[in-house]
């Protein structure tokens, strides 16, 4: 589907005039799709199942029971607990609250990313518990 | 079939980019993920595996573009 030459999420990138069959295009696909408050809490709800099922997560309460490595986290909306793991000088906390600066993100797709993450790098609970409100990448590096 | 690129969003989730891995530039690929990266930090996680991968191949059919979380 080709949608035009526009500015669009990405800012300098600019669409091609034309389609080139071996070209991507980029663009709001769905945009014109209905996406009711129920469709979207729905289609959040199907990624957080899927991304539960890929992480090995357990549903819990609440939340969802995430093992990686020695650790084992409870993440529930906004909030992560390390249930078990290591504790030394640097990893004091316990508990620690998160957000996605997305705005408007459904909880799902919030706990959806913090499972990916955190399974990615279980090290990113101590900063996220460390620097607040600063936000960090995948990779543990932070993002300003 | 066509590959996505998605990224969850208040709609649920936005398609960024989809193509036809077969045929698709993937440099091209890779050249606009890492635009978007370094725009809203966001990185690329393959939705088959679940991991955080540096390129995108033809392999791979669905990639979810994950944003940074902030502590708090």
């Amino acid at each position: 589907m080709f949608v035009g030459s526009q500015r669009l999420l990405f800012g300098e990138i600019i669409l091609p005039q034309r389609p080139q069959h071996n070209r991507p295009v980029w663009g709001f696909l769905n945009y014109f799709e209905n996406n009711s408050p129920e469709n979207v809490r729905n289609q959040a709800r199907s990624y957080l199942l899927r991304v539960v099922a890929l992480t090995n997560a357990k549903k819990m309460g609440d939340g969802y029971l995430l093992n990686v490595g020695t650790n084992t986290f409870h993440v529930r909306d906004r909030y992560v607990r390390r249930v078990r793991g290591v504790k030394d000088a640097n990893s004091r906390y316990e508990e620690t609250c998160f957000f996605v600066p997305n705005q408007g993100m459904p909880s799902a797709e919030q706990i959806a990313t913090a499972l990916l993450m955190l399974k990615n790098d279980p090290t990113l609970f101590d900063k996220w518990a460390v620097k607040n409100g600063e936000s960090f990448k995948a990779d543990g590096q932070i993002f300003n | 079939m066509n590959a996505k690129i998605i990224t969850f969003s208040s709609r649920g989730d936005t398609t960024l980019l989809e193509y036809d891995p077969e045929t698709a530039d993937m440099d091209e690929v890779n050249k606009l993920i890492s635009e978007y990266e370094a725009r809203t930090g966001a990185q690329p996680f393959d939705m088959a595996t679940g991991e955080c991968i540096e390129k995108v191949t033809r392999e791979q059919n669905e990639v979810l573009m994950v944003h940074p979380v902030a502590g708090g």
